[in-house]
């Protein structure tokens, strides 16, 4: 697949996962715009991968891991995206503090809960684009569970990534 | 405590606070700026931001036309720019169907080991492959669409080897050209249909459209697989005889 048919095909997944990854839409604009930027230098190689699209995803990760670089580079710009007014509903409150916790959540935990949960890959999976071992992974979702104050026990509805 | 349930729900409207940014913003692509990149900047820079709200729409049932695309005539040059694109297609489409054009997009053709020499700018003046996505609505029903033409040397017949494609066929065409077509249903009610021809000049035509907010379909439980009508606004018929149309 050439770079056009590509970016045509998986910028609008690229940039879900992103602001999923972020919860900032400015930021994950950022994180895609330079990812593909990139792999644009790479197009060839990367199109010869078995899976490309796991590929620049996995470089989405890592930007988003350093992109705390990125900051100290840009003006300053609010932590978090502005939440959503709540209209009173109970789940649409309960959806936006959600996303308050995530957006609190250490990088490493959040990229971690955001594969297993959103781009629902496995442990293995999930080491690989994180960089380290499958017992760190399952501990770092374990901790952002906690933190997000999941209970596992209740009802676990199907996840798949958008595209 | 909350549940897994919750989490998807923020996911979710993560998901549409990003369609809603892809809307109204921004560079598609942003090279770095390295040394080696520099030769090919001017191609890769004018990548063109997407465009909200610029519409133009060709009304069903009046005939009046707001905002009228340029009448085009047949032609072998294929659109240079998104612009282009939209009065080409408003050409091919004629007073059929409402198209309002939400995203305007010129995408980078060629990888940089295929730009020409180092330093030197193409001269054709086309930065990008343009491509376009709107809503569309007509007799039978409202949905999106995305259409893009591009050179390339790959053949129609990639399209359906994504995951995503489903009942994806492939034909040759009388004059030569390669024809996919494809349909699929990602979600209860919804429909969405393939159409790529890729023309003996090289010249690729592809569109997608449902009749839901993701014109390449999309799962129920995001933002973007919202229905819009029980039906696509366009059959299969219908989507073949525009990629094979002669007003290109």
């Amino acid at each position: 697949m050439e770079f056009t048919e590509y970016v045509a095909r998986q910028r609008p997944a690229l940039m879900r996962f992103a602001t999923v990854l972020s919860c900032r839409t400015w930021l994950a604009e950022e994180l895609v715009s330079d990812v593909l930027g990139r792999a644009f230098e790479r197009w060839e190689r990367i199109s010869e991968m078995a899976e490309p699209h796991a590929y620049v995803r996995r470089m989405v990760v890592n930007e988003y891991l350093s992109w705390r670089r990125r900051l100290t580079r840009t003006s300053p710009r609010a932590e978090v995206e502005p939440m959503a007014v709540s209209d009173g509903a109970d789940e649409r409150a309960e959806r936006d503090e959600m996303i308050h916790r995530l957006a609190g959540l250490p990088r490493k935990q959040r990229a971690a809960v955001v594969l297993r949960y959103y781009a629902g890959l496995s442990d293995k999976e999930i080491a690989v684009q994180l960089g380290c071992r499958e017992p760190t992974v399952r501990s770092q979702i374990h901790r952002a569970l906690n933190a997000l104050r999941i209970d596992l026990t209740a009802s676990s509805p199907h996840f798949q990534e958008t595209s | 405590m909350s549940d897994l349930r919750t989490l998807h729900d923020a996911f979710a409207e993560l998901d549409r606070r990003a369609d809603a940014a892809a809307a109204r913003t921004a560079p598609v692509v942003r090279p770095r700026r390295t040394v080696r990149l520099v030769p090919v900047a001017a191609t890769v820079v004018a990548v063109a931001g997407l465009v909200a709200g610029a519409a133009w729409l060709v009304p069903s049932d009046s005939g009046t036309h707001t905002a009228t695309p340029p009448a085009t005539s047949s032609t072998t040059r294929a659109p240079a720019s998104p612009d282009d694109l939209i009065a080409r297609f408003g050409a091919v489409l004629g007073d059929t169907a409402t198209f309002e054009v939400t995203q305007r997009i010129s995408v980078p053709r060629t990888s940089p080991s295929r730009q020409p020499e180092p330093g030197v700018t193409p001269l054709d003046g086309q930065d990008g492959s343009p491509m376009v996505v709107g809503t569309l609505t007509s007799a039978d029903g409202r949905g999106t669409l995305g259409l893009m033409i591009y050179s390339t040397d790959s053949e129609p017949g990639e399209w359906c080897n994504l995951p995503r494609a489903e009942n994806c066929t492939v034909t040759t065409l009388p004059d030569g050209s390669r024809l996919a077509t494809g349909t699929r249903q990602p979600a209860p009610g919804a429909v969405s249909y393939l159409a790529c021809l890729k023309r003996p000049d090289g010249t690729m035509i592809l569109i997608n459209v449902s009749n839901q907010d993701d014109p390449s379909g999309a799962a129920a439980t995001s933002p973007a697989g919202r229905i819009l009508s029980p039906q696509s606004p366009l059959t299969p018929d219908r989507l073949k005889e525009i990629v094979t149309s002669d007003k290109w």
